[in-house]
């Protein structure tokens, strides 16, 4: 076992919020939210807040490890205390009360570009940024060319930066923080700027950092970049750890979070979802495992169907049914139409009730939680279309039994959309090419 | 392993100073960017540093020694006795305001990166010594052109300038953090230093005060510290009484206080920015 690089032991923080008395208790308005002079004087006195009604827990008693070269994902929504962890860790503020120990030189990723000058040129802004990183001169002198390079700003390296536009803005701003040499770095959703192209290479070169053997925080929104780059991951709630574990098993709790799991979804007549001109309308959709029983878990392993049903009130128009798959994180995974086994093809579609069975074969999910959206529309153009979104929602499930795609394979499936069985052609050269 | 515990654990008498050393390299860069930015926004740039105090000094002179007809005083003109007075008053002044100023306006610095917060207000005091020094350059200029050789005496202003100093960061530091939460303090500071304006003899010598008021006077630091610099830039006689030595050690304590309570608040007041 390594000894930790970060350790933190009952870390709490409590903020003030101001305006939180009743307005009674605050007769004498004043126009600022912040302590009054009263309440000021015992927190400079004890240097602490005390706990009132004008105050909460950002954090509450974390207790956290990360070994070197972890690559901690943090996820959590707004207010439940990601940034106030890392500000802590940054020594931007102090806890209120536990400790946190850090074993190494802190690089803090929190915003890009703080302290740019506009005035002064991209050079002149890479030292200053740079130092106020906690970068030596040398340090930044020695990385300059290698940070001008990643930014793509060399023509202008000259220019003061207000005359840069906001992508070149943001790319050097980047560029210097990236560069910083420090064995912790803590990054938070810096990434949700610049475009997709930037933003891949950012992600690129955070990847290339791990490599590297750095420790690195990570708070994001973005789930599918925590599963990308993240080791390991901890979900914040209220200031709590309330998950910790491997990124997609803590990303899944995550998004389940308030959202009903269900194998079977059905609708009444008179509330179904149904086309504008009412001639379609949606009845049902349920998951069905191999013996037809309805299920909301499945695991990789297995093969299931979705079945749809839907009734026909007026025959006229041919019709399609879409399913479109997605992955909680990952985002659109495939869509399924009937269309090639359709018995109507482009014909009106008579009166009636109807089933129709989508089989999904075994070995092809990967892990995660499948939502899909029931849609049926008019063949082959939707003129008319009825859409149901997030109809089923589906765990799949990886019981890490050495059976399907897994093969003798013990560890974490690599974090992927599908998983699909390929056949491998193996053969023995007969020669080896000395020519290459 | 460093450890970080709640801010309340740390030694009182400890002023971080030597983390502010290991972070010199920050408060070039940051003092390079107060100075080049004003360069570069500015047409004039530098020249801004003697023409604001010029035109100042040409404007009292005016009221005071043309419409006033106040008299020549142990044989300096008017616009001399009152520029060795501006002098020492803007450095403190200067130093008070961008001292208040330092945190406030770079809150978001603050609010982002750690680092000793001190370097803030030292970046406002070296850069207020500038223009200090710039200052004093030109009076010994103006004293040349008037055919009068600048005396040894005149290196005797630095402890004055020094005191100026202290006298304008104490005050300063007490107020920095405590400005981000009340914005009372930035409105009225410039009443507060328009007042101290005229209770101090800068647009008057000393010697028209009639005692006990000048006695009085004296515990107010700028009072030893503007006799004092004039007394070594332009010859005066020596003025100060034992008043003036209360004042100083007034100064000094304040200052101590002034970094504690600096040390404090930068802790506390972290979270309210």
């Amino acid at each position: 076992m390594t000894a930790p690089i970060i350790r933190t032991d009952g870390l709490s923080k409590l903020f003030w919020v101001g305006g939180q008395q009743p307005a009674r208790r605050r007769r004498r308005r004043r126009h600022n939210n912040g302590p009054s002079l009263r309440q000021l004087l015992p927190m400079l006195r004890y240097g602490r807040l005390a706990e009132g009604p004008d105050t909460f827990w950002a954090l509450k008693d974390i207790d956290l490890e990360v070994k070197p070269g972890e690559v901690l994902g943090i996820v959590g929504r707004n207010g439940s205390g990601k940034s106030t962890l890392l500000k802590i860790l940054a020594r931007i503020t102090d806890p209120t009360e536990g400790s946190i120990a850090v074993g190494g030189r802190v690089g803090s990723l929190l915003e890009v570009g703080t302290g740019f000058h506009p005035e002064l040129t991209g050079r002149q802004n890479i030292f200053l940024n740079g130092t106020i990183l906690g970068m030596r001169q040398a340090e930044i002198g020695r990385r300059f060319d290698e940070i001008v390079e990643f930014a793509e700003v060399a023509k202008f390296i000259d220019t003061p930066v207000k005359h840069y536009s906001s992508g070149m803005y943001t790319r050097l701003a980047f560029a210097v923080a990236a560069h910083l040499e420090c064995e912790i770095m803590l990054v938070d959703e810096v990434l949700a700027v610049g475009d997709i192209h930037f933003q891949r290479r950012c992600l690129g070169k955070i990847s290339d950092e791990i490599g590297s053997g750095r420790t690195v925080l990570f708070v994001s929104h973005n789930a599918s970049m925590v599963l990308q780059i993240c080791t390991r991951c901890i979900w914040l709630d209220g200031g709590r750890i309330v998950a910790e574990g491997p990124p997609h098993a803590v990303i899944e709790s995550y998004a389940n979070e308030g959202i009903d799991i269900s194998g079977e979804r059905k609708w009444s007549v008179s509330a179904a979802p149904a086309f504008p001109d009412g001639s379609v309308r949606l009845r049902g959709i349920r998951a069905l495992d191999r013996t037809g029983a309805v299920r909301s878990a499945f695991d990789v392993k297995d093969a299931f169907s979705i079945e749809v049903a839907f009734d026909v009130v007026e025959p006229r128009h041919a019709l399609s049914i879409h399913l479109y798959f997605r992955h909680e994180v990952a985002g659109k995974l495939f869509v399924s139409m009937d269309n090639l086994d359709s018995p109507w093809g482009r014909q009106r579609v008579p009166w009636g009730s109807y089933r129709a069975r989508c089989e999904m074969p075994a070995d092809f999910l990967n892990e995660g939680m499948l939502t899909i959206d029931y849609v049926i529309c008019t063949n082959p153009t939707s003129t008319e279309n009825v859409v149901f979104n997030d109809a089923l929602v589906l765990t799949i499930g990886d019981d890490m039994r050495n059976e399907g795609v897994r093969g003798d394979w013990v560890r974490e499936w690599p974090a992927s959309m599908i998983r699909p069985r390929l056949k491998w052609h193996h053969s023995i050269a007969a020669e080896q090419d000395d020519a290459a | 392993m460093t450890t970080i515990g709640p801010g309340a654990t740390r030694a009182r008498w400890d002023l971080g100073l030597k983390e502010v050393f290991a972070y010199r390299e920050l408060l070039m860069q940051l003092l390079r960017r107060d100075m080049m930015g004003m360069l570069h926004q500015s047409a004039l740039g530098f020249l801004w540093r003697i023409i604001a105090p010029v035109f100042m000094i040409g404007g009292y002179t005016f009221i005071f020694a043309v419409l006033g007809k106040l008299p020549k005083v142990e044989g300096n003109p008017y616009f001399l006795t009152l520029y060795a007075a501006v002098l020492p008053y803007n450095l403190l002044i200067g130093t008070l305001f961008d001292t208040v100023n330092s945190i406030s306006a770079n809150s978001a610095i603050i609010k982002k990166i750690y680092f000793p917060r001190l370097i803030f207000p030292i970046v406002a005091v070296i850069n207020k010594v500038v223009d200090f020094l710039i200052g004093i350059i030109v009076l010994v200029l103006m004293l040349l052109a008037m055919g009068r050789a600048p005396s040894a005496l005149m290196v005797a202003v630095l402890p004055f300038a020094l005191w100026a100093l202290i006298a304008g960061l104490a005050a300063g530091l007490w107020l920095a953090y405590l400005n981000v939460l009340y914005r009372d303090i930035s409105i009225g500071l410039p009443i507060v230093t328009q007042i101290l304006f005229y209770l101090s003899p800068v647009v008057y010598p000393s010697q028209f005060v009639p005692e006990p008021f000048r006695t009085l006077m004296q515990i107010n630091p700028l009072v030893g510290i503007i006799d004092g610099s004039r007394w070594a830039m332009l010859g005066t006689t020596w003025v100060l009484g034992p008043a003036s030595l209360v004042s100083l050690m007034l100064t000094l304590l304040l200052l101590v206080g002034g970094f504690i309570f600096f040390r404090r608040t930068e802790r506390v007041l972290a979270d309210v920015l």
